[in-house]
């Protein structure tokens, strides 16, 4: 088999981090090269490197013996590398010839050819083996089939390289197979397909050789047959991690937080779990897994199918976060600047927001007991600011985290009993990471609240955690005690080894 | 938000800020010195009183507006809904009710075409802008059903026509009514818990819910208030004209949501604030003015309103200060 594509030392920086690290990588025709590794390990940033998003600092990129460099995704496409994303790409009201021809489109005397183009679909149907209905608007087909349509909207573009990011996550055991077996069809024709996926049973059915990615780097590439899943697992752990987390030698106090067959009636699947003061809860997982699917719905913001939470005992049922904060919840959410800050307001009326009725006297706001507060809040979290009125939208991403935080110690009344935070530390520089750490530490050590650490930071939640909850599809597949954690234990569990 | 004053003392005077900010004002301030040269009578005491009292209802409609969309709404139905008022209003005080009443029941009016908004758009996750276009269509329909297309006039107290034509120390009431609902809703979206909640819905409505406010009840409220402004202008505008016209609230809409954008690009750059509201809308109406005293015909008008908002949205755009919704 000859090389397809050949990436030399490429190496991709963002400010802060280095996302690529001298990756070498090869993928030959008429093979499928399975990549692996763990949320952040840097294999989305590899791909958008090959596929002309990004363009990388250093490095080389050969396709069929010729040096390119890809300014732009069309660029990518042009050379003959298609992608299909996670999040597809489909146009959801067009039908499936529409989204499969899009930017392909023939026509006759200025006019669509409308025929020509759905005997040209017929076709790849045909090619393809399989059958679906293309006349149908994309919305009302099912995942596999959308999933599919991608698939014949890629082919049709003839590509030598077919990169499949993460194809199998919505699907049902049956389309797997039937995805699996086009791949393979595919893989005879001559293509070479790179396929991503965190599913380990996957990569040793389907991959030729198998390449581990970890923090930006490639740390090995096996051939599939040669290698088993132990040694793949080994390769996606760190060996060795310098980052200092804080000492916490407090007693982990009496349950505070018990919450039985919680679910959705979407994702989440009736999870049972608990919480203890001064305790420190991890939830590991895959991106996906429905973790902060899971806090939204314990924070009331997303509506409750089925069950039971319990503060200090108690029965609670709020129906919406007013409530749940009345209840003691604090949830510092994953997406700051979408779900957690008012980017475009001022320091201090973040910071003031959910304790706001403190400051307010017959709905009239106390400026200087506002103002006073929220400096408070400012020098005991150490944001760094020019001032109050200071947009947030102008403050580096630490500090933006710790307001997205602050904003839950501005009330004198009444301290959150529970906090959640969900990947506090995501597209955060390590100074404030490591204040984040202490910030944490100190709720559990002072005001004997109880908090719940979502994070994909294996590192982080090894360092932080006393109990890890792992979660998959929805559900909780594992409660790991303080002396059982090991990082083996919590990849093999979110991965269902 | 509401102070100024909290500048850091060591910062040098930044002119890209300060142009970027005060660019529309300084475009009034501009248009207005170019028609003191070239129009006549332009800067008599009473012309510059007459401008005022020509935009005094539109004002009030903008400022109601300035709420809806400071929560991140539209409202496409004050147009009507401000000639709805008026019609009822001017009907009932014909009929011989009191006058409180009739100001009462306008007033409802608005605030339960605000409610039916605000209801529909947050329970059922239709946008603003479509609801509104419709209550706007069905208020035009009660309207013209209950005036059957005719002015109401005659037997119209005193009392009333006050409110549009009366004067306090040479100060006609529509500047005052104008002055106190401006004052009113600057304290109120300033100062108020309410109001800067709904600046903070209008701000990032996920965040805001997750940080324990009811978004559902804040948009309802501020739309609730933009029925109730529209009401308000509505019934001076009758009370000034005499008469309940059953199309005497066309020409707000555009006009309103024109000074609103206008706003949108002063003193709180990218967020609808009731000063650059009142900028917007002394804006249009000099232009208004200046341009009727050089004897323009009306249409010119039309063209220079147009152009002057355009060139204010893309000069605030252009530094980049300024995002819609």
């Amino acid at each position: 088999m000859s090389r397809l594509l050949q990436v030399s030392k490429v190496s991709k920086s963002f400010p802060g981090v280095k996302a690529l690290q001298d990756v070498s990588f090869d993928l030959k025709a008429g093979e499928i090269h399975a990549i692996v590794g763990h949320n952040g390990a840097g294999k989305s940033t590899f791909v958008k490197v090959i596929t002309g998003v990004y363009q990388p600092d250093e490095g080389e990129i050969v396709l069929q013996n010729q040096p390119v460099q890809f300014q732009s995704p069309y660029d990518a496409i042009h050379a003959k590398i298609g992608i299909v994303t996670q999040e597809g790409s489909l146009i959801d009201h067009f039908n499936g010839v529409e989204n499969i021809f899009l930017g392909q489109e023939t026509s006759k005397l200025g006019l669509l050819d409308h025929s020509s183009l759905q005997k040209k679909a017929q076709e790849l149907l045909k090619e393809l083996n399989i059958q679906i209905d293309l006349s149908k608007q994309v919305k009302y087909l099912s995942p596999a089939q959308r999933k599919l349509i991608e698939i014949m909207k890629i082919i049709n573009l003839k590509p030598k390289v077919l990169i499949l990011d993460e194809p199998t996550a919505a699907l049902s055991d049956k389309e797997r197979k039937k995805l699996f077996s086009i791949m393979n069809q595919l893989k005879l024709s001559g293509i070479g397909i790179i396929f991503i996926t965190h599913h380990l049973e996957e990569v040793f059915l389907m991959g030729d050789r198998i390449t581990v990615f970890r923090n930006g780097m490639n740390v090995g590439t096996k051939i599939a047959s040669e290698t088993n899943e132990d040694e793949i697992v080994k390769l996606m752990i760190e060996k060795s991690h310098f980052q200092a987390f804080p000492q916490k030698n407090h007693a982990i106090g009496k349950k505070i937080l018990e919450v039985r067959n919680l679910s959705d009636g979407k994702k989440i699947q009736s999870c049972s779990f608990t919480v203890h003061a001064g305790e420190i809860v991890g939830f590991f997982g895959t991106v996906g897994a429905g973790r902060t699917e899971l806090m939204e719905l314990l924070y009331g913001a997303t509506k409750r199918k089925t069950g039971t939470i319990l503060v200090n005992g108690h029965p609670v049922n709020h129906r919406n976060v007013a409530q749940a904060i009345k209840n003691g919840f604090a949830l510092i959410p994953d997406d700051r600047l979408r779900k957690g800050l008012l980017i475009e307001e001022s320091v201090k009326v973040n910071l003031s927001l959910p304790s706001l009725k403190e400051m307010t006297l017959f709905g009239w706001i106390q400026q200087k007991l506002e103002n006073k507060r929220t400096q408070h809040t400012v020098t005991a979290l150490n944001i760094k600011t020019p001032d109050l009125k200071t947009k947030v939208n102008n403050l580096s991403g630490g500090n933006k985290q710790k307001v997205s935080f602050g904003k839950w110690t501005s009330s004198e009344q009444k301290k959150p009993l529970i906090y959640i935070f969900d990947e506090p530390t995501e597209g955060v520089d390590v100074g404030a990471r490591s204040e984040m750490y202490k910030i944490m530490i100190q709720i559990v050590k002072d005001q004997q609240a109880g908090i719940i650490l979502v994070s994909s930071d294996l590192s982080e939640i090894v360092g932080l955690a006393d109990r890890i909850y792992v979660m998959k599809e929805g559900q909780i597949v594992d409660e790991i005690r303080k002396e059982e954690i090991t990082e083996e234990r919590l990849i093999e569990s979110s991965l269902g080894v | 938000m509401a102070d100024q004053t909290l500048k850091p003392d060591h910062k040098k005077i930044d002119f890209n800020y300060l142009f970027s900010r005060y660019a529309t004002i300084g475009a009034l301030i501009l248009v207005f010195l170019l028609f003191s040269i070239i129009a006549d009578k332009f800067l008599e005491t009473n012309n510059l009183i007459n401008i005022v009292q020509q935009v005094s209802t539109l004002a009030i409609v903008a400022f109601g507006l300035t709420i809806a969309m400071a929560a991140g709404d539209f409202d496409l139905s004050i147009g009507s809904v401000a000639g709805l008022a008026g019609i009822i209003g001017t009907g009932l005080l014909v009929n011989g009710y009191h006058l409180l009443s009739a100001i009462a029941i306008a007033l409802l009016i608005g605030a339960l075409f605000g409610l039916i908004n605000g209801v529909i758009s947050t329970k059922l996750g239709i946008p603003s802008l479509i609801v509104t276009l419709g209550t706007s269509s069905i208020a035009i329909g009660i309207n013209f059903m209950y005036s059957e297309g005719r002015a109401i006039y005659g037997n119209l107290p005193e009392s009333f026509t006050t409110l549009g034509r009366g004067d306090v120390l040479g100060l006609p009431m529509p500047i005052i009514i104008m002055f106190i609902i401006g004052i009113i809703v600057y304290v109120f979206l300033n100062n108020t818990r309410a109001g800067r909640y709904i600046y903070a819905v209008g701000g990032n409505a996920t965040a805001s819910k997750l940080s324990g406010i009811k978004v559902t009840q804040y948009r309802i409220l501020s739309l609730m208030l933009s029925g109730v402004g529209a009401a308000i202008a509505g019934m001076v505008l009758a009370a000034r004209l005499g008469s309940g016209q059953p199309t005497a609230g066309e020409s707000f809409l555009m006009d309103s949501l024109g000074a609103v954008f206008l706003g949108m690009t002063t003193i709180k750059v990218g967020q609808p604030n009731v000063i650059g509201t009142l900028v917007g809308v002394i804006l249009i109406g000099v232009i208004n003015n200046g341009l009727n005293l050089l004897g323009l015909p009306f249409f010119i008008q039309d063209i220079a309103k147009g152009t002057i908002m355009i060139l204010a949205v893309a000069f605030a755009a252009s530094k980049n200060e300024l995002k819609f919704f």
